[in-house]
């Protein structure tokens, strides 16, 4: 009698979400030497640990390992840009919103989208902190409904929503300005 | 519902995200005041633009074939099916495919499973494998009239080919595939960056299944009838998204 092998389980569960998780790690290391080491890496940690998944969602448990798996590695490293947004301040929503607001004249999303300029966007989101860059990833990219996203992160829902929020408001400012990411988040208090 | 509450509720609004009962209370709050229908307009832009305009990143072809290698290493002593897999890591993916349906047609067998979940099972499978074995169109083409006259003769039926890149569709291909032993056509289109086959064959006589609506493995898998055809939509694209394609389908063609 035939016996579907642990291995082919796995090549049907987690496989099918390689780009998923290349995505996810490039965008989280923004280099892909390193990106593809995170990738190798969580699938032979989602192998050793695939006896005990019991889901039937493979792609959230996939990027949660990727996930994790590069926040260790960022860690390590110290090369992960600390975050300097007090999630409970108000200052800073109140002059985001009021910024982003004084910008809505000029209607900067038409101008992106005339420009077709991906490298800005691009240079944007990667100069956003990382707590902000990957739910607007999973969001964006990955479609994961708030629920499934604080499930990955694991934090709150309230915070993934307020995260969103910010990231959305942030690149909305610096895509108006037309700035350079650096000096929008330098001058930032 | 205040200015204030609906700012901060905007984004799960966008995302649709919310209960019921905020989403009807914030439409009711956008239809009255300007200045929130305002910001909802250029909330909605900018989602727009980075729901086109981020990058996906796909993953280089080198590093998938070393996972291939790492998670189903060569054997040294092949057995007569680690061979054949030892084979499919060279570049000879029929054999795997061979293998892989020999698996799941002798694992059926001895599997009770009821029909509408076997059927479930098959779909994904056949999903799964036009991902997996670099084979997801027979035909790759975004032109309707290149893609149909392709499966004359290869079925005993015209499926309907529609190309909805206006509606945010696009056609990638068609592929001849099998489900229930019967030869069936996959039509794929994407949205973003998600692949959806759409398998189309002529409408079942038999009761039709339960499931309309599945969720399984992170894959959604949609089944209806039009037209006097039986389609199933399988995506890792989510459900909403989905029945707007399945509207489309089932739209007279102009």
């Amino acid at each position: 009698m035939f016996k579907q092998t642990q291995t082919e389980r796995f090549n049907q569960i987690a496989m099918p979400h390689l780009d998923a998780a290349y995505n996810l790690a490039k965008w989280l290391t923004r280099n892909p030497q390193d990106a593809e080491d995170m990738v190798q890496e969580s699938f032979m940690k989602a192998l050793r640990y695939f006896e005990g998944f019991r889901g039937d969602d493979g792609r959230a448990w996939l990027l949660t390992i990727v996930r994790n798996t590069c926040y260790s590695w960022l860690e390590a490293k110290k090369s992960c840009p600390t975050v300097f947004f007090d999630e409970d301040e108000d200052s800073l929503e109140t002059q985001m919103l009021a910024s982003s607001t004084a910008s809505l004249t000029v209607n900067p999303e038409q101008h992106l989208m005339q420009s077709q300029d991906k490298a800005l966007l691009s240079t944007a989101i990667e100069a956003l902190p990382l707590e902000f860059r990957e739910v607007l990833i999973l969001r964006e990219l990955e479609d994961f409904s708030y629920q499934q996203i604080a499930d990955i992160i694991g934090a709150p829902i309230g915070t993934v929503m307020s995260r969103l929020s910010r990231a959305r408001s942030l690149l909305r400012r610096w895509l108006a300005n037309d700035v350079s990411p650096d000096y929008t988040l330098e001058s930032a208090p | 519902m205040n200015c204030k509450t609906v700012s901060e509720m905007l984004h799960g609004y966008l995302d649709r995200q919310l209960d019921l009962r905020s989403m009807l209370a914030i439409e009711t709050h956008l239809s009255d005041c300007d200045s929130c229908r305002q910001e909802w307009r250029a909330l909605s832009k900018l989602n727009a633009t980075l729901k086109q305009g981020i990058t996906y990143h796909r993953a280089p072809e080198g590093l998938r074939q070393r996972l291939k290698l790492a998670i189903e290493p060569p054997r040294t002593n092949p057995k007569w099916f680690g061979g054949l897999f030892y084979m499919q890591n060279f570049g000879q993916p029929l054999a795997g495919l061979a293998l892989l349906l020999l698996g799941f047609a002798l694992g059926w067998q001895y599997q009770p499973a009821k029909r509408e979940s076997r059927q479930t099972d098959e779909l994904l499978a056949a999903h799964v494998r036009s991902l997996q074995a670099d084979h997801l169109t027979d035909v790759a083409s975004s032109d309707q009239h290149t893609v149909k006259p392709w499966f004359n003769g290869k079925l005993d039926f015209a499926p309907q080919v529609l190309d909805f890149t206006a509606q945010g569709f696009p056609l990638v291909g068609g592929r001849l595939d099998y489900l229930d032993s019967k030869p069936v056509s996959a039509l794929i289109y994407r949205r973003r960056q998600h692949l959806i086959n759409v398998f189309v064959r002529p409408e079942s006589q038999e009761p039709k299944v339960a499931e309309s609506n599945v969720e399984r493995q992170g894959f959604h898998v949609l089944n209806f009838s039009a037209k006097g055809m039986d389609y199933s939509l399988v995506s890792d694209l989510n459900p909403q998204e989905l029945q707007e394609l399945e509207l489309l389908l089932k739209q007279p063609p102009n």
